[in-house]
């Protein structure tokens, strides 16, 4: 089976300065792979690529069998195709309510039945988002804000989930929470693509893992093997 | 439904029939208070135009007038003797939309990266542009002098009826359909068909993907909404609106009048409707242009023939009498710059803020208690 998901040699930028320097990694349905690294690793950077919404320079991106890169499908395209993304930050908007947002989540779809009944299982999926239905998103705590993040992204059923720093900001306990989800999800049969700070929980409930370092990837292994590397465990685990 | 809700349900329809009914009261001196309110259509529907910019899509837009002067010019064009036109008033108001419309699009297209006060700039500049244009395309446009007389017919192939047969004496009716009270009620009904247009638009999906856009771009576009379309929309459809009611305008005056009347100034005027009366909600920028420009267009030129009288003048010393600042008008612009400093300062959201806005800038208990 190929896999879902697959980059081969990435490379983008900024301006005049290059951020990715030949990135590579593949996902496989039903995975969740784990991207962690420094601050201006890049890891960001490659899943705005993804998206499309910052320009690839060379390299493929391969997904579900096309490829994003020689069609060079434009970002808003990018959603149909079945590739959804949380960005950094959560981005919720915060003078929609929490409905709307989710059915912003959804803008690519016309199936108005198969909306509410995915809006019913987000509320489902986050008991709390339902009883703030009406509330404007930007009132929210940050940790109700990443679960709507969440929720939204899975608002126009990908088939891969980009996650960025959901633990961004968000108090530890929220944290085990937000992770509880992304397992949950994982066990639902969702693949995901997570971008980490927090690396130990990110590789607790990631199959696999790929260290990025200035643009390019440094080590690549199952996640519990990344855990136990003494490299690893020295650089991004702070022992 | 409480008293409240079918006040906020019923406010708007009954002003609408109200101003509707408003020619027909039987006393001349009222019919001639009325005839004023005319313009005041005309630059509400400018100010809406403006809205779906900067209310719905946020795109910060100094040059609104541009499209104002489009529209009047292109029906100025269309419809005066020295051209071979001379087309009809739904054709040429149709052509005045769509020029208006395809300049936003042309001129917006390339600066769709830009945001801000970048975009800011660059609209602002080409409102500066355009009227340039107008003043310096003498052969075409006749300068500074505008071109008139713009009395297109109402229909094109049918002699325009005369309408002395049919109206009441002692009203002060007009003869032709582009006189008071015909146009008047065309503007009015225009104006409530526009406003029922963008009520809809605004609960529909390309309206929210607006507001979604406005609060985040990066998190719109990661959605799968486009932006550069959602953009170039939003502006083909205010300064379609804006070409409209310069359209409208060029008629009302029977000319398109100098350059002037599509400059800067009217710009920021119109800008300042939509932001004093609350951005994004339309009940807000009717509210905003019927005190602004209701100030500029009938208030001061009222209170400027008071304080001229001999009486008040003569209050002061011999050397202030008659001077700029000892009228009404000379204070215009001093008023309005102070109105809109007042306003940031104690309500920012304007006077009758969109329910977004209001629930951001002041989470008071209705919003907790909604959860």
């Amino acid at each position: 089976m190929p896999p879902l998901l697959a980059v081969e040699k990435l490379e983008a930028g900024y301006g005049p300065i290059n951020v990715l320097h030949g990135i590579s990694l593949t996902v496989e349905p039903g995975e969740i792979v784990a991207m962690i690294g420094a601050n201006g690793a890049g890891k960001t950077t490659t899943l705005m690529c993804l998206s499309g919404v910052v320009k690839a320079r060379g390299g493929r991106v391969v997904f579900d069998g096309r490829d994003l890169t020689a069609e060079k499908v434009p970002a808003h395209q990018v959603v149909r195709l079945g590739l959804a993304q949380s960005p950094e930050g959560r981005k919720i908007f915060p003078r929609l309510t929490v409905l709307e947002n989710l059915q912003m989540g959804a803008f690519t779809r016309t199936d108005a039945d198969g909306v509410a009944a995915d809006v019913e299982k987000a509320f489902t999926m986050f008991p709390i988002l339902r009883e703030r239905q009406h509330q404007a998103g930007g009132l929210l705590s940050g940790g109700q804000q990443q679960m709507l993040a969440i929720a939204r992204a899975l608002m126009s059923r990908p088939k891969l989930l980009l996650l960025d720093e959901p633990s961004l900001g968000l108090a530890p306990q929220i944290v085990v929470q937000i992770f509880d989800v992304i397992r949950e999800l994982n066990r639902q049969g969702m693949s995901v693509l997570l971008v980490e700070q927090n690396a130990r929980m990110a590789l607790k409930v990631a199959h696999r893992g790929y260290v990025l370092e200035t643009g390019r990837v440094t080590f690549s292994d199952r996640a519990a093997a990344l855990l136990d590397d003494p490299r690893i465990r020295a650089a991004y685990l702070g022992e | 439904m409480s008293p409240r809700a079918v006040l906020a349900a019923a406010w708007q329809p009954a002003l609408f029939l109200a101003l509707a009914a408003l020619p027909f009261v039987p006393d001349r001196q009222v019919g001639l208070y009325t005839q004023q309110l005319t313009p005041l259509f005309i630059l509400a529907l400018l100010a809406l135009g403006l809205n779906v910019v900067v209310g719905y899509t946020g795109l910060l837009h100094l040059g609104i007038a541009a499209f104002f002067g489009i529209g009047a010019y292109a029906v100025g064009i269309l419809t005066v003797q020295t051209f071979p036109f001379q087309l009809a008033f739904p054709l040429a108001i149709l052509v005045g939309v769509l020029a208006a419309a395809g300049l936003g699009v042309a001129t917006t297209a390339p600066t769709l990266r830009l945001r801000g006060d970048y975009l800011a700039l660059v609209t602002m500049g080409f409102g500066l542009i355009i009227v340039f244009v107008i003043r310096n395309l003498g052969n075409i446009t006749e300068g500074t002098r505008g071109l008139n007389p713009v009395t297109p017919k109402l229909l094109p192939w049918v002699a325009d009826p005369d309408l002395r047969a049919v109206r009441p004496e002692g009203m002060g009716w007009g003869r032709y359909w582009h006189d008071y009270p015909y146009f008047y009620l065309l503007c009015l009904g225009l104006l409530g068909a526009t406003t029922l247009l963008l009520r809809n638009l605004e609960n529909s999906r390309l309206g929210r993907s607006w507001v979604a856009l406005r609060e985040d771009e990066l998190a719109a576009s990661c959605m799968g909404l486009n932006p550069a379309k959602l953009k170039l929309t939003a502006i083909a459809i205010g300064a379609g609106i804006a070409g409209l009611a310069g359209g409208l305008y060029a008629i009302a005056q029977q000319t398109t009048g100098g350059p002037e009347a599509y400059d800067f100034n009217r710009s920021m005027i119109t800008l300042c409707c939509v932001i004093l009366g609350g951005l994004g909600n339309r009940p807000g920028v009717l509210l905003g242009v019927f005190l602004l420009v209701g100030y500029d267009m009938v208030l001061t030129p009222v209170l400027d023939t008071a304080v001229q009288k001999p009486d008040f003048q003569n209050l002061f010393p011999e050397w202030m009498r008659g001077k700029q600042y000892l009228k009404v008008s000379g204070w215009r612009l001093i008023v309005f710059g102070m109105a809109l400093i007042l306003m940031m300062r104690f309500r920012p959201e304007g006077l009758l803020p969109a329910a977004r806005l209001k629930h951001e800038l002041h989470p008071g208990p209705a919003a907790a208690a909604k959860g």
